[in-house]
């Protein structure tokens, strides 16, 4: 694990001419924006001083303007929303494509050589529907921020994952809503480890709170010892002995710590690895073009980000392998 | 007309019964069934003691006497004459003999290095953690089977059908020590 001075120094020497460099890309967008603002607040004040300004009276004995500010306003809100959808959102987009793949690119190769990170790739959607922790991937899968390779011995895989479903708004109830929102089913890290033991069946170890249970058919459930694991978690599973096998006294208090760390995890064990969900509410790895990059202790929550996942293979002693499995 | 009510009670106390004596005859099955799964686990151990005593055999020349007594446990252990209580001491004598004949091995530099032997100490372990497995799992069944019988109104029925308390397997403590990486491979 590398720590924070590794971290700083790792900082000044590879990612600060980065950074720098990509700052000051971010500043000549935003010095643009500055520019575009304040020549449509001038040609709206123009607009409403030199104008002309027709005025007419209808039929109906009412008076109406055209001409001056209301021309000038027409014509800069266009402009804006020309601007913005042809010029903004594009450089935007590339601005945060070019900070994830060569910042935090960086980072994740940093903390462990063997990582690879593709900021438009994830957990796919059958890996995901594979872990069986949740009944349904949703109308909507995305994902995005693929880190993948070895730490120490454990193959690792993990992505953020949103899913959503479509609910319909205003409408009849047979699909004819005129409007539809988005409803987050879930949002977070999926985590998938190789596990340190061989084990053939599925053990499902899920929290309390996780209605969807009674939904679906699932294993029977098996119970442990550990009190503060039960009133957490309720465990299915293919094989009690095997259930028992897997999940050790001392596996046991170390998912309690992952536990506690973030609520709502969920665990699965199928084909000798490990599913881990992770229910995260902020977005990561995200730079915007409207705060400032540089930054060693800014740029260190991004590491600090990513240590939260790849430090799980120590946290479950994933590392030991002093059984069959290498 | 009063006569249904009175029928509908009395069916519903039936199904009550029926539900409590089934629930009473799975939970002691679970626990034969998990009594059985030990069983298994132990006999996969005992199998891997013959290949074991013979990699180990021929290197480390100074413990010919402990070999030879670990297969002999594990041929009483196996021959199917000992008693249960026999079979617990049985037991614990054969995890303290092959932890010691463990030990032993750290003085046999070749021997450690031997992939044959990496190979069956980690069968080893993988057989010891999952005998573990099965007491733990066995006694979270009896401990299951003997709260339906004390709990009412299911004891009320325990009594009735011959349901008794089990006892819970006592895992010896040092299987309860966490098998450290740092000894078995240092």
């Amino acid at each position: 694990m590398k720590s924070a001075e590794q971290f700083q120094a790792f900082y000044s020497t590879i990612l600060a001419p980065v950074v720098s460099a990509i700052e000051a890309d971010r500043k000549a967008i935003v010095k643009k924006i500055y520019i575009a603002a304040m020549v449509a607040v001038g040609l709206v004040i123009l607009s409403s001083v030199f104008g002309e300004v027709s005025v007419t009276k209808t039929k109906d004995g009412l008076t109406s303007y055209s001409g001056g500010i209301s021309d000038g306003l027409f014509y800069v809100v266009g402009a804006g929303v020309l601007g913005y959808f042809f010029w903004f959102r594009p450089k935007n987009k590339d601005f945060k494509a070019r900070f994830k793949s060569e910042v935090i690119g960086r980072i994740v190769k940093f903390t462990d050589e063997s990582l690879e990170y593709n900021p438009t790739a994830g957990i796919s959607q059958s890996e995901f529907e594979q872990s069986a922790i949740f009944d349904w991937a949703g109308h909507r899968y995305l994902c995005e921020d693929l880190v993948s390779g070895k730490i120490g011995q454990t193959a690792v895989r993990f992505s953020e994952v949103h899913t959503q479903r479509k609910q319909e708004m205003g409408g009849d109830g047979d699909g004819n809503g005129k409007f539809h929102r988005w409803v987050t089913l879930f949002k977070g890290v999926i985590f998938i480890a190789d596990f340190n033991k061989h084990f053939k069946g599925r053990t499902m170890v899920l929290t309390d709170q996780f209605f969807q249970n009674i939904k679906v058919k699932r294993d029977p459930v098996v119970r442990m010892e550990n009190a503060d694991f039960e009133k957490a978690f309720v465990v299915h599973s293919s094989d009690a002995v095997e259930a028992h096998y897997i999940l050790t006294p001392s596996l046991m208090e170390r998912m309690m710590s992952l536990y506690a760390k973030t609520s709502r995890v969920q665990f699965a064990f199928y084909d000798s690895i490990v599913c881990i969900a992770l229910p995260i509410k902020e977005n990561l790895f995200e730079a915007s073009v409207f705060s400032s990059v540089i930054g060693e202790t800014k740029i260190e929550r991004y590491f600090d980000q990513l240590k939260r996942f790849t430090g799980i293979v120590e946290e479950l002693n994933l590392n030991t392998r002093i059984w069959t499995k290498e | 007309m009063a006569l249904i009510p009175i029928l509908g009670a009395i069916g519903i106390v039936l199904i009550i019964i029926v539900l409590i004596y089934n629930n009473l005859v799975s939970a002691r099955n679970n626990v034969e069934s998990a009594f059985g799964s030990i069983d298994a686990m132990l006999k996969k151990r005992y199998d891997l003691i013959p290949n074991l005593v013979e990699t180990v055999k021929v290197y480390m020349k100074h413990e010919k006497d402990t070999l030879a007594q670990l297969s002999a446990l594990r041929t009483k252990a196996t021959s199917g004459t000992t008693s249960n209580d026999d079979k617990v001491g049985l037991e614990n004598q054969l995890s303290s003999m092959m932890r010691s004949v463990m030990v032993a091995v750290e003085s046999y530099p070749e021997l450690k290095a031997s992939e044959q032997f990496t190979m069956l100490q980690r069968s080893w372990n993988e057989a010891e953690e999952q005998i573990s497995a099965a007491r733990r799992n066995y006694n979270s069944v009896v401990t299951q089977y003997n709260n339906a019988i004390e709990k009412f109104p299911s004891n009320i029925l325990a009594g009735m059908f011959n349901h008794k308390r089990k006892p819970v397997f006592v895992i010896p403590e040092v299987e309860r020590q966490n098998i450290s990486a740092k000894t078995m491979f240092s």
